[in-house]
């Protein structure tokens, strides 16, 4: 498999798991700042159950902000990169 | 037999192999020739009618027979447009734009990669972390850099939003080529 197809599957891949795992604590995906992926939760305590059970590498890069009518936003900035070498 | 003729023999063959189960709701049908399906599809024959000569034979009065001579009714509007050449699943068809929108951008985040490798190895010499030093800020750099890139390069941006993928996704992949590029 190319770099680049392995790439968009793992992405994909991970995406769709991040939804799937949103979607079960009640939050609902959006487009975040920048394009990043981004889910609105009904209270805090979704929003942190949701970022604990996201990898750890992960969780280091997700952010809880207040929205409106009580609600919060977890946005899930890039992965931070690592020397394949 | 035209080639038309061979296909509606084929349709009516592929019907009466057809298995059906029959409960409170209806019958349901399993064909088992998709092609014959996909024929029926392409030929512009509306589902109802499909249903109709996949029923054939369930002792429904009200239903046609599927011969031939029944198709050829419809023929008039079946049989020019019955195609000629291979059949294409329209999920196939979306599924190659796709890879190609992909293909398409992966050349241009390659190309936009080596800018930041002529970049890192020039301009920005000593800005990036080599060898054993932290590399945080080259992946810092390398996320800022392609998520400018993904925000204002049109091309690359209308090649993935083809793909019908989210832009986060984009950002991360470029991310991943700018990086290993700023690395080399």
């Amino acid at each position: 498999m190319s770099k680049a197809s392995d790439l968009i599957d793992r992405y994909l891949g991970e995406a769709k798991e991040f939804a799937a795992l949103a979607k079960k604590h009640k939050g609902t995906p959006t487009r975040g700042e920048d394009g990043s992926e981004a889910y609105v939760f009904p209270s805090g305590k979704a929003a942190e159950n949701f970022v604990n059970k996201l990898p750890k590498k992960r969780q280091e890069r997700a952010f809880l902000r207040d929205s409106s009518k009580g609600r919060v936003r977890v946005d899930i900035a890039p992965a931070k990169k690592e020397s394949q070498r | 037999m035209s080639k038309a003729e061979q296909l509606i023999d084929r349709i009516v063959e592929s019907v009466s192999e057809a298995t059906y189960m029959k409960d409170d709701r209806g019958i349901t049908y399993e064909i088992p020739d998709k092609e014959a399906e996909r024929i029926l599809i392409k030929a512009g024959i509306p589902f109802a009618q499909r249903k109709m000569y996949k029923a054939h034979d369930f002792g429904s009065p009200q239903l046609p027979s599927p011969n031939a001579s029944a198709l050829r009714k419809l023929g008039k509007r079946v049989t020019p447009k019955l195609p000629g050449g291979k059949f294409v699943d329209p999920f196939e068809k979306r599924r190659k734009a796709q890879i190609k929108a992909e293909a398409k951008f992966v050349k241009l985040v390659k190309k936009e990669a080596k800018n930041w490798k002529g970049w890192a190895k020039g301009e920005g010499k000593g800005l990036v972390p080599r060898g054993s030093e932290p590399e945080d800020l080259a992946s810092d750099a390398a996320q800022d850099a392609a998520r400018d890139w993904v925000q204002y390069d049109r091309e690359a941006k209308k090649a993935w939003e083809t793909a019908g993928h989210s832009l986060m996704i984009a950002t991360e992949i470029a991310a991943d080529y700018i990086y290993d590029a700023m690395m080399k």
